[in-house]
């Protein structure tokens, strides 16, 4: 660097290269704004007069406004797809973050695909600078997501990624430090149990990218219905944070019973919905008897928990929760075949 | 004209979004590129713009009346890229979005990259105080005010800055052969 015009040179230039153009920033900044009005600095002084007129705006404001969505669903039965352009900026986030993602693992990471020989044994010194660059990968993603409102087609999508974001990150942070403990146990369990996380997620991501793409066949009515309730039922379930619950659970533990409790009455709910509904094709009618068959097995994983954890088996209790955590891998499984795969 | 933009000022501070996205729109670029300089990730500089319009939105009432809107959101953009590079993903993946090869090889025993590294190892305010006066051509006054400092401290932690990225930049060529 022979001077300082040379060194200012050589600054711009490196910094133009991670600038790309951003036409579309004024434009995505103006509809933020406008989703985010602001109220101009008026204050009322006086209280008595705030109150009063509150208590008769407030009234009109809710009866004009149930008046108006009433009059707007009559005119409008379905409601107006969002402009095309959110759908794109939020699958580019996506698929952005997913690079990313490739690049902490070190190769392209997809469902059904976690091998790693950087944590195969507690004598890998790499393992705990893998996990926390996936883990990093992840949080980045996580962060996205936080920020994001996502387009209404995805609403559902985004918050079942949000909730296995939560649950697999800090599932990972366990790993670590179950590494960094010499605990080889519950290393084994991160692999083992808590990649079903990271395959729902990327699922997910997948089929947000692949709906979002080319216009699709319209899907019948009935299927549509169909996956509304299995959707529905399934996110009643809560599956990420009872995963993270049994994945810390200890003896007694009030909170992991009361999270069992959750999950168990709302996979009775789906139970029930299920053997009432009557699925649109066989394949559908196929996948119900397989998925009917892993709520069951997780009913009765649930109960032996309680049971062990109540009887004070530690023992009972760990193999008892690998067997729950294991089932629910089978019931999103099933469940994904029915929302993602068609 | 100084009059229209005084109006829409009004008319911003009164909760007119339009007003506010009309005064926001020659800053935006500046932004824009102050995000990317500080923190070498289009991806993160388009969030940070975007968090820091929200803000500045949220925080019209803070900018005193007939002050100028320029520095002031540059300062609230810089804020959010410190807040960016201080979430927990930065410290892991940060590198690995960073250190992307983006531009073609050149002649140059430095390449854009190692510039970029050695500007990320300096600490945050020599970066912002280098990045507003060579990347964005801000005159001394303008940087002291959107970085916090009195024009003597922004001349001198400029000199300073400069120093510090010509020593990791020999240190590096060096390396390099």
């Amino acid at each position: 660097m022979d001077s300082d015009r040379q060194l200012h040179a050589e600054v711009v230039s490196a910094l133009e290269a991670v600038t790309p153009p951003a036409p579309w920033l004024a434009s995505s900044i103006g509809e933020s704004l406008r989703a985010h009005p602001r109220r101009a600095g008026t204050r009322f002084t006086n209280h008595r007069l705030s109150v009063a007129i509150a208590g008769v705006l407030v009234p009109l404001l809710v009866v004009t406004a149930g008046g108006l969505f009433a009059i707007r669903s009559l005119i409008h039965p379905v409601s107006a797809q969002p402009p095309r352009g959110d759908v794109a900026r939020y699958v580019a986030m996506l698929t952005r973050d997913k690079l990313v993602l490739d690049e902490a693992y070190g190769g392209k990471v997809s469902v059904d695909d976690w091998s790693t020989s950087a944590c195969v044994s507690l004598a890998n010194q790499e393992c705990p600078a893998y996990l926390a660059r996936v883990e990093g990968g992840w949080q980045r993603m996580q962060y996205d997501l936080d920020r994001t409102t996502p387009p209404d087609q995805f609403k559902a999508e985004h918050e079942r990624m949000q909730a296995n974001l939560r649950a697999f990150i800090a599932a990972l942070g366990l790993g670590v430090a179950a590494f960094n403990a010499g605990d080889s146990q519950t290393l084994n369990r991160v692999f083992n149990s808590a990649m079903q996380l990271q395959d729902q997620i990327l699922w997910i991501e997948a089929y947000v990218v692949y709906e979002s793409g080319d216009p699709k066949p319209a899907r019948d009515t009935a299927t549509a219905t169909y996956q509304k309730l299995v959707a529905r039922d399934y996110d009643n379930l809560h599956l990420p944070a009872l995963f993270s619950s049994l994945f810390t659970c200890t003896l007694r533990d009030a909170a992991c019973t009361a999270s069992i409790a959750n999950t168990r009455s709302a996979l009775r709910a789906f139970d029930a919905d299920l053997r009432a509904s009557r699925p649109p094709d066989a394949r559908l009618d196929y996948i119900r008897g397989t998925l009917l068959g892993g709520l069951t097995i997780e009913l009765a994983n649930l109960d032996q928990v309680d049971a062990a954890s109540a009887s004070g088996n530690e023992k009972a209790l760990e193999s008892t929760r690998l067997s729950s955590l294991h089932a629910q891998w089978s019931v999103s499984l099933y469940t994904g075949w029915i929302l993602y795969a068609h | 004209m100084q009059n229209a933009i005084m109006t829409r000022e009004r008319a911003a501070r009164g909760g007119d979004e339009v007003a506010f996205t009309t005064l926001l729109a020659p800053i935006l670029e500046p932004g824009y590129r102050l995000a990317c300089a500080m923190l070498h990730d289009p991806q993160a500089a388009e969030d940070a713009v975007q968090e820091a319009a929200l803000k500045a939105w949220r925080k019209l009432d803070r900018l005193r009346a007939g002050a100028e809107m320029r520095p002031w959101f540059l300062g609230i953009v810089a804020n959010e890229c410190r807040s960016t590079r201080r979430s927990g993903w930065w410290a892991k993946v940060g590198a690995l979005v960073t250190d992307r090869p983006v531009e073609a090889a050149s002649d140059s025993v430095l390449t854009g990259m190692e510039v970029r590294r050695a500007l990320r190892a300096l600490e945050h305010r020599s970066r912002l105080v280098l990045v507003l006066r060579w990347y964005l051509d801000l005159p001394v006054e303008e940087i002291a005010r959107v970085s916090g400092l009195s024009v003597h401290a922004v001349e001198s932690r400029l000199a300073r800055a400069t120093r510090e990225l010509r020593t990791k930049l020999q240190a590096m060529e060096v390396r390099n052969g």
